[in-house]
Formats: structure tokens, sequence, C-alpha cells
């Protein structure tokens, strides 16, 4: 539970304790509801980590938070799953189906999962950190476990026989000497039955699984490929309008002066200013846009660093806001002056990382509908209990009149766990008297939600002729604390976070700050490397004990070919690894460097994240991290003066495309015998080191600043 | 009364013609499918085909897009049938979150018009105007090529 | 974002649309492919008042060879230009440009004369069509005229157009044969506009040496630029290792880049230099019968 606790914790999840945006008068009223007949399992957890949910303004959920996971069985059979996780793309509407599957003995077609819908399912955290699989599939695999058992008590009942003459299979209970089987759905029947069950129920181990551990298509596919599945932003209710939001020239701008008065008076708008807030309303999205330009806005801008000094700023800037909170220790091992004074080579060096963005293709939406006191709010959220904390708080209600449901969402990637949208949308519903859809544009999804920490990460280390390890000095400054410590065994270690004042809206990213500090621990193990001229796996291997970590580097060695790889100018060859979240990963990346222009050719990925699931759809999640991490290790960064983003759109900020995309090959490392844990974010952490050794095997150029190649050449810089 | 001929049916248009036509079939005619990400003919999730040939609905006003032949997404499915595409797309899983599946397919099938049997080179440089966030890049790639010996074999 | 409003006009003849032009004055736009345009105007960095739209016109969507050129209408596409066997074969400079014009999506419906008429030197067709020594054909209430295509750009976004006319076909003069042409650009990514390009076109004697030079380059000028230099060392040589290094150095010399998001000056006059030595070789060994 330790570490699971930290990984809620985690410091650079700055996004969760930013003071709300909004805070609007409400009304109190109460709310009910209500679940349907027929079998319902629900796990009661003790320790829960919902108990203890989220930080800062999570809280005050209004479910009973020691139910962690429920499911119903229907006289007809099907299986609902209620769960708070939510989709975006990570196929986990898909993996926990199997799970249930799996437990169930009961085909996936009967299984449905309703997701994300804090009236429906039990309260949760959010849809982070990796969490959903070693967490959430297990609680699910319990509830399926008990319900399958519960059915097999009321069929002793029902055909009075012994308990042990029954298995479990399709759907039935199946009395096989009698060559007799009853359904779920015959057993229950009309009765309404709730039980509660604790933690300690037996699960079926990974090498008994028949549904989880092979490749599974995604269950509602159809949908998808034929246009149908509705995003948020394709909802639509009767009556419904369109909102729009007025937007500061500069981030930290404040309102001066206001005159709405020529946008009031345009026929079906409604016109919101409370506070510095200040939107539309309209029938239609063009009449929406027309009414706010009539807005007329003077706005106060203060100072602000630029991206030309942010690093700087950056040592120099303590956090104003982490003041009172937990310091960061620095973690000390041994004894660094001796660790340095022992190195027969030293090594100072300094990493720099651009914020990026996200670039969710769809941006953030919302859409909300008032009745009477009760709100609705659907919107793309990684955190629908968390989401509708903040909209309570905003409209000072009780958690229990806001209804939040996220319906499976155009992509996330940490960049979705904040509800501004669903605040905004349902600030204009209130005065409209009418369900509002509110979807930001790009640049809005750019310049108004969060970007991944810019940082810089000082490394002083020490090295023995024969290629150990003897000091290690690790300073990030702002990019954040995940992964900072090294799996490699240095005796002599000093380690330390500082956070900064960021200028920029920072919070989480896929695989947060694990992307920077790998980044700067493997360039400069690749560095120390090749001063030595040392093989750069060979000198991990020196280095390193963790058995896991091994296997991984030497499962991507043996399929890349790295020992018989033929550097030359101009094509070069690199290797990376690390762990985080508890998987495990290791890539190598072949470049060619031509006029100065990089083209990663080829990278192959290991991975193992303990007992695998979903193989096909684990692959599709490596492969993904891989296209993804290409961005920023590469080319994205995001560029601002002055409290302005200058490159919030598409044809400025760069994103991977078809061409970028290297040939893939993925080696997964199955490890029945270990429990499973997350993969959606940890392969991305060893792209952009494997990459950066190789440009540097192939130009002899070491590049220490993410991106790597921001004008898509090494020599322009 | 001006009209678009999408899938197939005449529609009268009866709103401002310098709207895009993106708007117009999502906020007119729930026509969804077809996906907005970035408003200025960048990401290709808005693709459509005018006359066969892939288009970005961002960035064609509404009056560009009169009396010419127009396919959505939606417009694919023929009694209860997928395009070829449309199933490759879902037996080699080329979809995470599914936000860009429909530009994709559009602009695949597109390509697939102008060249029945394109080798991956050309597959790469032809779908260049869509992003895929998720990076399912050579998933795509192997559903289209998957689709083209579908189609052959089809017509075989 | 939708466009600030403007008056909309679609003239179903040459005639009217040029009328339209006279009435309307010089702040009309004409409206083609819509590629460069509209996001322009979506984006408000650019609101005219009043757009004239040529795609209901008839018979403006031609690509075809008389009189020792190739003709193309104002409504060709891009992805038209990138199908058309004459342009395959004779045209093989026109036809590398086309192929790496922004993307597939935006070469459906972005037409070749609106690549020249925007007058953006980042645009891809204004080096080869200097290279190519294209001819402009415009048409006004005044009838029409034909414009060099040395004459035709007059500085950043402008071009010889005058406010009533419009471009109505692009002539290309037929190579001779024993010539051969080869476009290379350098871009970010695709979509994006070069960071540096080069067009060249050359035709050679039996004895190989080279007759005629035309040597165009994108995106490092504020005006499209002719390598006119490079086009007069050219001439009259024997086209060997040695000249097309000295004519890549000119090149480099030749160009006026600035330092921007895109690289340094330096690092562009670099490239200039690396793609005029690498489009010369090709263009030698397709004048040569080669690929």
């Amino acid at each position: 539970m330790k570490e699971m606790n930290d990984a809620i914790f985690e410091p650079e999840r700055y996004e969760l304790f930013a003071a709300p945006r909004y805070l609007f008068e409400m009304d109190r009223r109460e709310f009910f509801k209500s679940l349907g007949g027929g079998l319902v399992i629900a796990l009661i957890i003790k320790d829960s980590i919902a108990q203890e949910s989220g930080g800062g303004r999570a809280g005050r959920p209004q479910a009973p938070q020691e139910i962690s996971a429920w499911l119903r069985i229907a006289k007809d059979n099907t299986v609902t799953v209620y769960t708070g996780k939510v989709e975006f793309g990570q196929n986990i509407r898909t993996s926990l189906a199997q799970a249930v599957s799996d437990e169930l003995r009961t085909p996936m077609s009967n299984i449905q999962l309703v997701m994300g819908d804090t009236d429906l399912t039990p309260f949760d955290v959010g849809t982070f950190g990796s969490l959903t699989t070693p967490v959430m599939s297990e609680q699910l695999r319990k509830a399926s476990a008990a319900a399958r058992e519960f059915l097999i008590d009321l069929a002793v009942e029902a055909m009075k026989a012994d308990r042990a003459s029954f298995t479990v299979a399709d759907g039935k209970i199946i009395h096989t000497a009698a060559n007799r089987s009853l359904t779920f759905g015959h057993l229950i029947g009309d009765q309404m039955i709730t039980k509660a069950i604790a933690t300690n129920v037996a699960t079926t181990p990974a090498d008994r699984w028949t549904v989880a551990g092979r490749s599974a298509p995604k269950v509602d596919g159809r949908a998808f490929v034929t246009g149908k599945h509705k995003y948020t932003s394709d909802l639509k209710l009767e009556g419904m309008l369109y909102g729009k939001v007025l937007r500061p020239p500069a981030l930290g701008a404040t309102l001066a002066t206001c005159d709405v008065k020529e946008a009031q008076s345009a026929s079906g708008v409604t016109v919101v200013r409370d506070g510095d807030f200040i939107g539309v309303a309209a029938t239609a999205p063009h009449t929406a846009e027309r009414a706010l330009a009539l807005i007329r806005a003077e706005w106060k801008l203060t100072p602000q660093p630029s991206r030309k000094e942010i690093f700087d700023y950056l040592k120099k800037h303590p956090a104003k806001s982490m003041e009172g909170r937990r310091p960061a220790e620095p973690f000390k091992k041994g004894n660094l002056e001796e660790g340095l004074a022992a190195a027969d080579k030293k090594l100072e060096a300094s990493y720099t990382i651009n914020y990026i963005a996200h670039v969710p293709l769809e941006p953030r939406a919302a859409l909300a509908h008032w009745q009477g006191d009760k709100l609705t709010v659907w919107t793309a959220t990684q955190r629908p209990f968390g989401v509708r904390s903040e909209i309570a708080q905003a409209f000072r209600i009780p958690d229990s009149q806001v209804r939040v449901i996220v319906p499976d969402t155009g992509s996330g990637y940490g960049g979705k766990h904040t509800g501004e949208t669903a605040i905004e949308a349902a600030r204009l519903a209130r005065a409209a008297g009418k369900p509002v859809k509110l979807v930001w544009t790009r640049e809005e999804e750019f310049t108004w939600a969060y970007f991944r920490p810019a940082g810089v990460i000082d490394i002083a280390s020490g090295v023995s002729r024969d290629g150990m390890i003897t000091a290690w000095e690790f300073h990030n400054y702002n990019a954040g604390a995940s992964a900072i410590r090294p799996l490699y065994d240095i005796t002599n270690q000093k380690i330390e976070f500082h956070a900064s004042d960021s200028p920029l809206r920072q919070g989480s990213y896929r695989a947060l700050a694990a992307t920077a500090n790998h980044f700067a621990r493997e360039m400069h193990i690749d560095e120390l490397s090749r001063a030595l001229g040392l093989d750069p796996l060979e000198f991990r291997y020196r280095n390193l004990k963790d058995a896991r970590l091994r296997a991984v580097l030497a499962a991507a060695a043996e399929t890349f070919g790295w020992a018989k790889r033929k550097s030359s100018q101009g094509r070069g060859f690199g290797i990376a690894g690390g762990m985080e979240k508890g998987s495990y990963v290791a890539m190598c990346a072949e470049v060619a460097v031509s006029s100065g222009r990089v083209k990663v050719v080829r990278v192959t990925a290991a991975f193992e994240c303990g007992a695998v699931v979903n193989p096909d759809g684990l692959k599709n999640q490596i492969e993904g991290s891989i296209v993804m991490g290409l961005g920023g290790a590469l080319f994205e960064a995001i560029d601002f003066e002055n409290g302005k983003i200058l490159n919030p759109r598409l044809s400025r900020y760069r994103v991977p495309r078809f061409s970028d995309t290297p040939a893939i090959e993925t080696v997964l490392v199955d490890r029945k015998d270990l429990p499973s844990s997350g993969a959606g974010e940890t392969p991305i952490v060893a792209l952009a080191p494997a990459v950066g050794s190789a440009i540097f095997d192939a130009t002899g150029i070491r590049l220490r600043s993410l991106p790597m190649v921001p004008n898509g050449s090494v020599s322009s810089r | 009364m001006p009209q678009l001929d999408i899938n197939g049916k005449t529609v009268a248009v009866e709103t401002d013609l310098d709207r895009s036509l993106l708007s117009l079939l999502r906020d007119d005619l729930d026509l969804t499918g077809s996906k907005y990400g970035c408003g200025e003919g960048q990401c290709g999730a808005c693709t459509v085909l005018i006359d066969e040939k892939s288009a970005r609905s961002c960035i064609t006003p509404v009056r560009a897009a009169l009396g010419k032949k127009i396919t959505t997404i939606e417009g694919l499915e023929k009694s209860g049938r997928l395009h070829p595409l449309q199933e490759a797309f879902l037996e080699t899983e080329a979809l995470q979150c599914g936000y860009c599946t429909s530009g994709m397919i559009m602009s695949g099938i597109s390509l697939l018009r102008k060249n029945p049997n394109p080798p991956r080179e050309e597959i790469l440089r032809q779908m260049e105007g869509n992003v895929c966030r998720c990076g399912d890049y050579l998933r795509i790639v192997a559903a289209l090529e998957k689709a083209a010996r579908a189609i052959k074999e089809a017509r075989k | 974002m939708i466009p600030r409003g403007f008056e909309y006009f679609a003239p179903r003849a040459l005639n009217e649309a040029v009328s339209l032009l006279q009435q309307l004055g010089p702040d009309a736009k004409i409206l083609s492919g819509g590629q460069s345009l509209i996001p322009m105007m979506k984006l408000r960095l650019a609101s005219p008042p009043y757009i004239v739209d040529i795609n209901r016109i008839p018979d403006l969507n031609y690509v075809s060879e008389a009189n020792g050129s190739l003709r193309i209408g104002a409504l060709v596409r891009e992805s038209d230009l990138e199908i058309s066997p004459l342009v395959g074969s004779g045209y093989r400079l026109l036809a590398d440009t086309t192929k790496v014009i922004a993307d597939p999506l935006v070469r459906n419906q972005a037409t070749v004369c609106g690549n020249l008429a925007h007058g953006d030197p980042a645009n891809d067709h204004p080096a080869t069509m200097l290279a190519l020594e294209a001819t402009i054909v415009a048409i006004s209430p005044r009838g029409e005229r034909e414009i060099s295509i040395r004459d035709f750009f007059t500085g950043l976004f402008s071009t010889a157009l005058q406010p009533d006319e419009i471009l109505k076909e692009i002539r290309v003069p037929t190579p001779p044969p024993r010539s051969g042409g080869a476009y290379l650009k350098m871009e970010r990514k695709v979509g994006d506009y070069a960071t540096a390009g080069v067009a060249v076109q050359i035709t050679l004697d039996e004895a190989g040496v080279c007759q005629r030079a035309g040597v165009g380059l994108t995106n490092v000028s504020f005006i499209p630029l002719k390598a006119a230099k490079v086009e007069d060392f050219l001439k009259g040589k024997p086209l060997d290792a040695a000249a097309i290094k000295q004519a890549s150095e000119i090149a480099a010399a030749e160009s006026q880049p600035m330092d921007d998001i895109r690289g340094s000056a330096d690092y562009k006059r670099d490239l200039v230099r690396v793609l005029t030595a690498r489009a010369l070789k090709q263009a030698i060994d397709r004048a040569k019968g080669g690929a």
C-alpha cells in the first residue's frame, strides 16, 4: 500500500493542488440514487486507497467509499460491472472485461462495463498512475470470483447436490455427472440479492487464466470505426446551447474593464459575467463565436518569465506553492566525496527539459445540464469524482447534487485530470436555463490546460577505470521526482528534487517526470560508458544487479541485434532502460542522420509488467508510447513569452506523424509469477535516451536538451 | 434553397454558407463521426470525401461543397456490411482512443481509390495529413495493406 | 473560429469574375482551392471583405500540351498533376514538386495556380516555375496578357497581377530532348513549409554540355528567387563533379535566407548548397535518360 499512496501523492501532480479557478454561489439540495435488481456483489476494501483519496480538493465523495467495485448479474445473464475508472484509449474496457470473464467463466459478450459515472459507479480516485490493471483488475476479479462462488451456492441449494460436483463455464453452473446446467440468470430469477464481500477472496492465478493473457478485440470497436461512438464533444441534448468562454490575452491576466452590452443584445444569446469568468451561450456555435467577438474587455497583464530564460529561472526560483508541504528530503547513501575521490574519471553535465503539451486529439469538452438544483455533466476527465468535487466546490453545493459522466474519451495522456471545462459549461448552463455544450478549441487546449513540467537536471558522477560508478549526485529542478533514483548499484549517492516556481501551469503527463529523469540518467550513463570506451550495455550490466531490468535489457539487445550493430558516420545505435510504476522497459534505437536531419529508423522495446493481461493491447500501448515519446524526444516544445503561448496550434507545434514512425519490434517478457502492473505509461521513459544515445553514436554530437532536434536537424542548433 | 448531397441523400441547407462543412455535419445534421481536432487543416480528424477525394471539412466552407457528392464515415456501411478498411481497422486493432479513426479511414479510402495497391512508402506519404496521438501509425498502415488485399480478393 | 464576415460571389463565367474584380477593387480575394486562404481567414490572419470564388467557372480544369507548352488551367488541383501521365513522363521537375507540397489532403483541393498567385516565397511552385521559365496568362477586362515568370513575383505575397486580373493559366515550355529536372526540399515535417528547397531544370547537348539551365530557390528570400548566377555559370559547361560543386556553392551564396524557427541563415545556406548539388545530379541523370 505504501507504494500506491506514493503514486497518488506524487508531488508533480501539481494540477491537483492548484486553487479552484472559479467559485460560484449555489443552493443546497439532497440527492438520492439506487441500484437495479438481480445479484449485486459489492467489494468492501479496508484501508482502501479510495479512503485517502487524491489530496487537495478531491475529497468528500458521497458514495460509500469502502466499496471499491460492484457488479450486477441480471436475470437475462448479463453482467454489468461498475467501475469509476474511465476509458481513454488505453483499452481497459476490454482488459477489465477479460478479467471478469475469466473469473466468472462467462463469455465477454455477456459483460458490460459502466465506467466513470459518479451516480452509478463506486468512488474512484482517478484513472492515472498506471493503477487500473494492478488494482482495479484485481478487485474486479475478487468480486467476480465471489459472485461465481455464490452462484455455486445457489446451485447447491437448487439441486441439493454436493458442492464439489459443480463446475462453472460459459455463464452456467454445471453439474458434470448429471450433465445438467443452470444459467446464472435462472439461478438468480426474480430475487434481489445484495452481497458485500471482503477482499480475502481467492482469485485465479495467471497461469490458469483462459480469457485474460490472450489478445482480445476491442469490445466496442465497431462503434469507433463507424463513427457512431459518442464522445463528449458529440453529445446533444434537446434545446442545447453552445458555449464559448472569453480568454484573456495572456496567462495570469486579470480583468480590468468589460463591456458585454452589445453581445447581450444579440438575439438568442446568454452572456455570463461572474468575477473574471466571461462566457456566452447561443443556439449555434457560430452565433456564440460572433457574440463573443462583440465583448469588449481590457485585461491587466503581469510580466512573466519567457522560454529563453526558463532553465535559469527554474533553478533560481524555489516553489512558493510547495511551502508548508512536506519538503523533499535528499536521498543520501554512502559518501559522495569519497566516491568522487575514488573515481578515475569524473563527469558533470546538465540536462534540460522543455514544457510540452499533451495534445489529446479530442480537446476538452463538457455538456452540462441542470434539472432543478441537480447538475449532470458529461465531460472528458480522468478523475470523474475529483471533478465532481471541483464542480460542487465551485457552485457551493454538495457533491451529491452533481453527477459526472465520462463517455469513452478521445485520449488524455495525463492531461485531463481537472474540471475547468465542466465548470465553465455548468456556469453557462445555469445562467441560460438550458443545457450547454462547451468544446475547447485547439488553441484553448494548448493554452488553458496544463503542461508537462520543464526542468533542469544536473548530474555529477565518478567512475573507476574498470567501469564501476563510484559516485552519483543528481539534482532535479522542477522536472519532478518520479523515478528519480537509479536502479544501478552505486555506493555513494545524493539525489535531490527541487520544486520550482513554474511560470506555466504544469501537471501530470504520461509517466510524469520518469521521462525526464530517465533521459538525464540514461544519457549520462551513456556518456560515461562511451567516455570509457565500454559498450553501453556492458557498462550497465557491470553496475546493475536488478534481475528484472537486466532481463529486459538482454531481451531488447537480443532481438535488436545489439551485438552485431555496425555504426558509421550518419548511422548510430543507442540503448536505454529503466523502471517506473513497477514495470521494466529497455529500448534499442537505430537512427540515420543525413544533412543533419534525424530519422529514427528502428526501435526495439522489451517490456515486463508482471503477468500480461492482453498481449496485443499491451503491444499497442508500447508502440503508442514510442511514437508519442518521439515527439517529446525530438521536436515538441511549448514556446512562450511573457504569459503568451506562441505556438498554440498544430501548424506551429509539431507532433509525430506517419513518416516519423520507426519500424517497431516489441518483446513482451511475460512473468505469470508476478502480479500485473500498469503499462500505459512506462514504455515512454526509455525512448528519448535510447534515441539520444544513437544520435551521439551517429554524429558524435551529445544532445542534452529535450527536445533534441527542435528544428528537425542536429546541425541547425 | 441550396442543397448538399451527403451519403447519397439530398439535404436542404438553411444556414450561413460560410460556416465550415464540419460544423454543418456535426451540429446541424448529427453526423458526428467527423471530428474537430485543430480547425486549421492540420490533423485530418475532420476528413470526408468530396467527389470521392479526401478533403478537410473544417476548412471547407459549406458553399464549396454545394452540388458535390459528400461521403462521411457514416456513409460507408452498406446494408450492415462494413467497408473492407473498417473491417481491417478492427482486425489489426488500429485504434486506441478512436478519435482519429474516422478521418484515417476516409483518407485511407481516398488513397485506395487512387492506388488500389499502394506500396508502404506511398501509404506513409499519402496519410501524412492525418494525426494519431495514440501513435497507432504502423497499425493503420497494416490495416490499409490488409484492406487493399481484401478489395483485390473481392474483385477476383 | 469562424472567419469575420465577408461578401461572397460565385461567378459562373470568367468574364463575370473579371468584371466583379473590377467593381470590388483591390480588397477582393480570389478563392480557388482554399487551402491557404481559408485557414488564414479562420485564424483571422486575413479578413478580406469580398471573396470571389472561381470554382463554379467551367473549363478551367485542364492539363494539356499545345503549341510547345504544357498548359495548366486555374482550377487544376495539385492531385490532378500528381496523377497526370503527361506531367509524370515529360515534366519530372513539376511532378517532383507536386508530390512534396503540403500533404495529400491539401493536394486534393489546392490549385497549382493558387500556389503561384499567393506570392509566397515559401510555396514550392514558384521556384519550380522559375526554373522552368513558365509563362503566366492573366485575364482582365482589358483582355488576356502573358507575363514572364521572371517578372511575376514582385514582393512578399505580391505579384504582377493587377487587382482586376485573374491567373487563368500557367504555360510551361515543353522541354527539348536531353532535358531533365528535379525538385528537392528539406522540411521539418511533411506539411510544413520548406526550410529550403531547390528546383533545377537543365538541357544538355549530345556531348553532355549544358545548353540551358534554370534554377529556382524556395524560402530563402522574401521574393521567390531565380538563381541567375548559377544558371549563367552552368550554361556552356560540361556538367562534371567540379562544376556541380562550384554551382552549388554559387547557389548558396546567391540565397538570402534569414534566421527563423526553421534554422539559422548559415544552416539554410548550407542546405541550399547540399540540395543544389543533389538536384543537379538527379537532373543530369534524368537528362541522360536515367531515373
